[in-house]
């Protein structure tokens, strides 16, 4: 008996080992695959941010997710986080607060496939994955069709067209509406289309952009024969004929 | 529906499963042995419950919730079972109030990962959890009397309880829950006025170790929740002045820790259990003189503060090194998986009660070698004792939940 006893405790420690060793060994290659339930695109640059969490945060601070060097983007500005009903934004205490389509939230707000998102001077455009192939191949897909609107330079007369999603202003190449004048900025205004509703964003800290004669302080729809201002150039604003 | 997709492979349960059981069959069948009739009855009773609570867990999440990964559970399952052992063995009477207690810690276990589940109802939660926390304490520095030098027990009818141990689950569970403020400073305000209230009521108390343990888990709540490192080194700087202060005003503080680095020279008087420690893990060797056969099991605080010298004493170093790998493998785990964990507050939750669990069980692990001051603080599962092993599991639900197959979908009750 005593024999059996003392062997037993060779099998006792081969067993715990077995058991502890192999659970360790488990949880430390275990690693979930990487996938991309959604993303934003910068309206004004055209990068791409995969949003590869649950939860992503968004702002100036060196441990957010998604980085903006701006000074009108909160350290921590915002936090995108996908739920069982889909995917919510969270103002998490910013100056400048969010705008989704043009309207200020208070604290949380949910989030559509195709909804433009402000982050100070960040514009956005929101992409939800496809659900079946967990990545963003069918975003053009499921993209929905636009009214086409037109700018008319109120002097020259000349059409500027507002097609797709966004139209950039600005004296910055590669502007939608490329305007080269000294006082103008270089990226001086954005045009976002939410479902058919273009909306006005001022991305200038110097140069005022107007509509119908007030500054345009935050996302702002716009109708039919509203007048903007950029310095000393007037538009039109309306529908294509 | 979010099917989970992962790299690596799970372990095969029915196998683990039946390894786990044979362990603790011989470890039954060992003390059956050597026990005197009363005694083999208790240990029958003990374990009987025991395997079928451990049966029942896994067959309910295999078979009814369709879980896969059991690795962590496995873990506590098995150290649970190494203190169970040395329990029975060397307190028979107390191996059925320890296993009683160990079912509550494993209902609790599973209760907490059904609230953790909806997190809109754990974000209401946090402000009664605080209140009934700090309250708890403040009860317990009030009316608990001194035992082993701490006003840390409270006595109601024939139990005994250790709020703070339970306080601990708390603790994590109001500092992670904090999704509308994330990343921001300013969330860490209210926190912080909970943990002074909690930390400064249990110094109050006498009990340092548990102080600490609450003190770096503040820490780690408030590094994931705010990634400002400049605020904690201010905390930290502004705890290290606090407690000189203490030490230089109230030198009684100082002489609980008198002993330390000087065990040998107190062999007999305030070094009297590290040295036996050292002296009794030392002749366990690799594989352990048998459960059972050790002579540090007749010291005081044998099942408690000292049970890593028992485990080195009667299982060998081999066993006591794998458990003390368990503790940093789950760690590693939850800061890996804390990136894709479903939530922050899962993420937050998770390597708190990892990195409270290992550094418990470091304080635990060198105190009673001499290397930091003997804090009387549990090792995590293995240790006797009902608060602790209840608070060890609640605290694994947290883990449990930064695995993103727990939970189908993001933290909303289906």
């Amino acid at each position: 008996m005593a024999e059996i006893e003392y062997y037993t405790r060779y099998l006792l420690s081969a067993l715990a080992i077995a058991v502890l060793i192999n659970c360790a060994i488990s949880l430390l290659r275990l690693r979930p695959k990487k996938k991309t339930y959604a993303l934003f695109r910068d309206l004004a640059t055209n990068d791409e941010y995969e949003m590869t969490c649950y939860e992503t945060s968004i702002g100036r601070g060196r441990n957010t997710d998604i980085r903006f060097k701006l000074p009108s983007v909160s350290r921590a500005h915002a936090v995108v986080a996908l739920r069982k009903d889909g995917f919510y934004i969270f103002d998490t205490d910013s100056k400048q607060g969010v705008y989704v389509n043009g309207e200020k939230i208070d604290k949380k707000s949910k989030l559509s496939h195709g909804d433009t998102v402000a982050f100070g001077m960040e514009i956005m455009k929101f992409y939800v994955a496809s659900e079946a192939a967990g990545d963003i191949k069918n975003i053009e897909d499921i993209e929905p069709e636009y009214k086409n609107y037109v700018l008319t330079d109120i002097v020259s007369g000349n059409d500027f067209p507002l097609e797709g999603d966004y139209a950039t202003v600005g004296r910055e190449e590669g502007s939608n509406i490329q305007i080269s004048a000294p006082n103008i900025s270089r990226r001086q205004a954005i045009f976002t289309n939410e479902n058919g509703n273009w909306y006005l964003h001022n991305m200038s800290k110097n140069v005022p952009t107007l509509l119908n004669g007030q500054a345009v302080t935050k996302p702002t729809v716009l109708r039919s024969g509203d007048v903007i201002k950029f310095g000393d150039f007037a538009f039109l604003f309306g529908e294509e004929e | 529906m979010d099917k989970v997709k992962q790299k690596g492979k799970n372990v095969n349960l029915a196998i683990m499963l039946a390894v786990v059981t044979l362990f603790q069959l011989i470890c039954a069948v060992t003390l059956i042995s050597k026990g005197e009739s009363e005694n083999r009855m208790r240990v029958i009773i003990t374990f009987g419950g025991y395997l079928l609570a451990e049966y029942a867990y896994f067959i309910g999440a295999r078979l009814i919730l369709g879980r896969r990964g059991f690795e962590v559970e496995l873990i506590a399952f098995l150290l649970t079972g190494i203190g169970l052992s040395i329990t029975a063995s060397v307190y028979p009477h107390l191996a059925i109030k320890q296993l009683i207690a160990t079912l509550i810690g494993i209902a609790g276990f599973v209760a907490l990962q059904i609230i953790l589940r909806d997190i809109d109802l754990c974000m209401r939660l946090r402000y009664p959890a605080a209140f009934l926390s700090v309250g708890l304490l403040a009860f317990t520095l009030i009316f608990a009397g001194f035992t082993n030098g701490a006003k840390n027990w409270l006595y109601i009818g024939g139990l005994s309880i250790q709020p703070s141990e339970l306080v601990k689950v708390a603790f994590i569970f109001v500092g992670a829950a904090t999704l509308e403020r994330l990343q921001s400073n300013k969330s860490l305000t209210k926190f912080i006025l909970f943990a002074l209230g909690c930390i400064g009521t249990l110094f109050l108390m006498y009990d340092f170790g548990t102080a600490l343990i609450f003190f770096f888990t503040f820490l780690v709540i408030s590094f994931m929740r705010s990634g400002d490192v400049r605020t904690l080194i201010l905390i930290c700087a502004a705890a290290v002045l606090g407690g000189i202060l203490i030490l230089l005003f109230k030198p009684y503080v100082a002489s609980r820790f008198a002993s330390f680095g000087h065990a040998w020279e107190n062999f007999d008087t305030t070094g009297y259990q590290q040295t036996r420690v050292m002296i009794y893990s030392a002749s366990g060797g690799l594989f352990g003189v048998g459960l059972g056969n050790g002579k540090l099991r007749n010291i005081f605080a044998a099942t408690e503060d000292l049970i890593f010298g028992v485990v080195c004493e009667e299982f060998g170093w081999i066993m006591a090194a794998a458990i003390l790998l368990s503790y940093i493998a789950l760690l590693v785990y939850s800061i890996k998986h804390s990136r894709y964990a479903r939530s922050s507050f899962y993420a937050i939750c998770a390597c708190a009660a990892a990195a409270l669990m290992l550094f418990q069980a470091a304080l635990n692990v060198f105190g009673v070698n001499d290397v930091l001051p003997m804090t009387g603080v549990t090792l995590p599962f293995v240790s006797r004792g009902g608060s602790s092993i209840m608070s060890c599991w609640m605290l694994l639900a947290f883990i449990k939940a930064v695995d993103r197959g727990t939970y189908r979908y993001g933290g909303v009750r289906q």
